[in-house]
């Protein structure tokens, strides 16, 4: 069966009922990147719980499916606007940053593109230049093209390798401005908004299947987790081989993250192991054995 | 009585000593050395713990240690070694500082401070931690407190100890890897042992496997024991 790998989505949000889902449809990696809750935190301390979640809890909980679960971590755009409490934010991150399975800054941009949202986008680039991380970008929801052309800028002049940069939310309008530069292009494919499969088919026979990648960002609200399996079926659909479907779908998203070191295409290859031998071993050696893998 | 005490401290630190060597042997190269230089940057104070905790299995892998240390992989063997020497420069604050590397973790790091609790903790001040940590719903956390662990063994309270035995059988892990466990048998446990079975029973559930371990069947009235010689165990017989 392929294997697909969805890099952006809340699993925090989630049921068992998807992982089973999306476990059955071949998906075996996922990336969950750190944003808002639906409404607004009150303290730094609802942010610490929920960054532990996403690398503690949330991976366990993925790994019961046998799908790999990674996350990025970072301060949201919505919330950068309460500044007193995301300066709080900024002073913890680097703890988180350093983790195993944090594979980027993420998920930051613009939301309402004001100057405190812009203050904390470019500490976060330079936080991620540090620290030799990607970056996951968030284009907003209105006004996309203003926002992803002052990202761009700011990708300019902070000077990060855009090569470290995807930016999400893609469609017919922001795409062409991406593809001016050397910056990942994500796509979310959405239910009703954001981008549909038949759409993204269109733009990846324009474009070309080269630094794009296709998510479902499903969240709380009605979204798809299925979306990248689904895209894949659409894709062959329409005359895409199985290596083109596998470059966009699996490889590619990978390859973008694995800049910062902490993911590789091997061991998501290799999938989860969830190991017996630790728990409950039918034999008196210990390690060495091969052990029951599930999934 | 002098004597016994010092016979194990001495197999203790024999112990602390061995898994460094093991560690020290097994990793080789650029994982060699990152090893050597971050354990005297710890000692000078030139570095902060929680983030070559953080680094430390990028950089020595987790790959499982030979005999007599292969339940331990070589990134948990470096988090506790770690561990132990940052709180050597701190002598009297060991309960504030293991407790901080345990929230500041990531469930790997938390599952390596379960792991080598006896090896940072021989008085049991850390107990509480322990007993904190096992109340996770972590599969993998709970086991690096419950199995292969000799500390709840050695120092949890009556109490605390049949309530871990209990959560394992819960969750369906191995009571032959519960370490220590024949030498904190006790008339409640094995009630609620009982009690546990009966439940299963009236389900129509198999007993879970392993129970048969928890229970000293000395405590147990001859119908008692039946319920656990006469019905089935989840899968085969294990013994």
């Amino acid at each position: 069966m392929m294997k697909y790998f969805d890099p952006h989505i809340h699993m925090v949000s989630r049921t068992t009922d998807d992982y089973q889902r999306m476990s059955a449809a071949g998906i075996v990696g996922v990336i969950e990147p750190a944003f808002w809750q639906g409404q607004p935190r009150s303290s730094v301390g609802s942010f610490i719980d929920y960054f532990d979640t996403i690398i503690g809890w949330e991976r366990f909980r993925a790994s019961q499916f046998g799908i790999r679960h990674y996350c990025t971590i970072g301060l949201n755009p919505k919330e950068a606007n309460d500044v007193s409490l995301a300066r709080e934010v900024m002073q913890v991150l680097p703890r988180y940053l350093n983790k195993d399975g944090v594979v980027a800054v993420g998920e930051i941009g613009y939301d309402d593109i004001t100057p405190e949202e812009d203050n904390f986008l470019t500490a976060q680039f330079d936080l991620a230049k540090e620290y030799g991380l990607p970056v996951l970008v968030h284009t907003p929801h209105r006004d996309k093209k203003g926002g992803v052309q002052r990202t761009l800028d700011v990708i300019r002049d902070v000077g990060i390798n855009p090569e470290m940069v995807i930016i999400d939310h893609l469609n017919e309008q922001t795409l062409p401005m991406v593809k001016e530069t050397d910056c990942w292009c994500g796509h979310s494919v959405y239910p009703n908004t954001k981008m549909s499969e038949q759409r993204m088919v269109r733009l990846l026979r324009q474009y070309g299947t080269e630094k794009m990648v296709v998510n479902s960002a499903a969240d709380w609200g009605v979204s798809d987790p299925l979306k990248v399996p689904k895209t894949g079926d659409a894709m062959r659909a329409a005359g895409f081989t199985d290596a083109q479907i596998t470059q966009v779908l699996y490889a590619n998203p990978i390859a973008f993250f694995a800049q910062s070191g902490r993911i590789t295409q091997q061991e998501v290859d290799a999938g989860v192991k969830i190991d017996q031998s630790q728990l409950w071993q039918e034999n008196s050696a210990l390690r060495g054995q091969e052990p029951l893998v599930e999934c | 009585m002098i004597l016994k005490e010092n016979n194990m401290q001495d197999s203790t630190m024999l112990f602390d000593h061995l898994l460094l060597d093991h560690l020290r042997v097994y990793l080789s190269g650029k994982a060699r050395t990152w090893f050597q230089n971050t354990l005297q940057a710890l000692a000078q104070g030139d570095q902060d713990f929680f983030t070559l905790s953080a680094m430390a299995k990028r950089n020595v892998g987790d790959a499982n240690l030979p005999a007599p240390f292969m339940s331990w992989s070589c990134d948990e063997a470096a988090r506790v070694l770690l561990l132990k020497h940052w709180l050597q420069t701190h002598p009297g604050k060991k309960r504030e500082m293991v407790g901080q590397a345990y929230r500041f973790g990531d469930d790997d790091e938390k599952i390596a401070i379960m792991k080598g609790l006896s090896l940072l903790d021989k008085t049991g001040e850390l107990v509480a931690l322990a007993i904190t940590a096992g109340r996770t719903n972590s599969l993998a956390l709970f086991a690096a407190v419950a199995l292969r662990n000799a500390y709840a063994a050695a120092h949890y309270d009556e109490r605390a100890f049949n309530q871990l035995v209990l959560k394992a059988l819960f969750l369906g892990l191995d009571l032959r890897q519960m370490s220590g466990l024949p030498t904190r048998l006790n008339a409640t446990l094995s009630h609620l042992c009982l009690d546990l079975a009966v439940e299963r029973l009236a389900a129509h559930r198999p007993l879970p496997k392993s129970i048969r371990l928890a229970v000293a069947f000395n405590h147990l009235s001859e119908q008692q024991r039946r319920v656990f010689l006469n019905n089935k165990v989840d899968d085969d017989e294990i013994f």
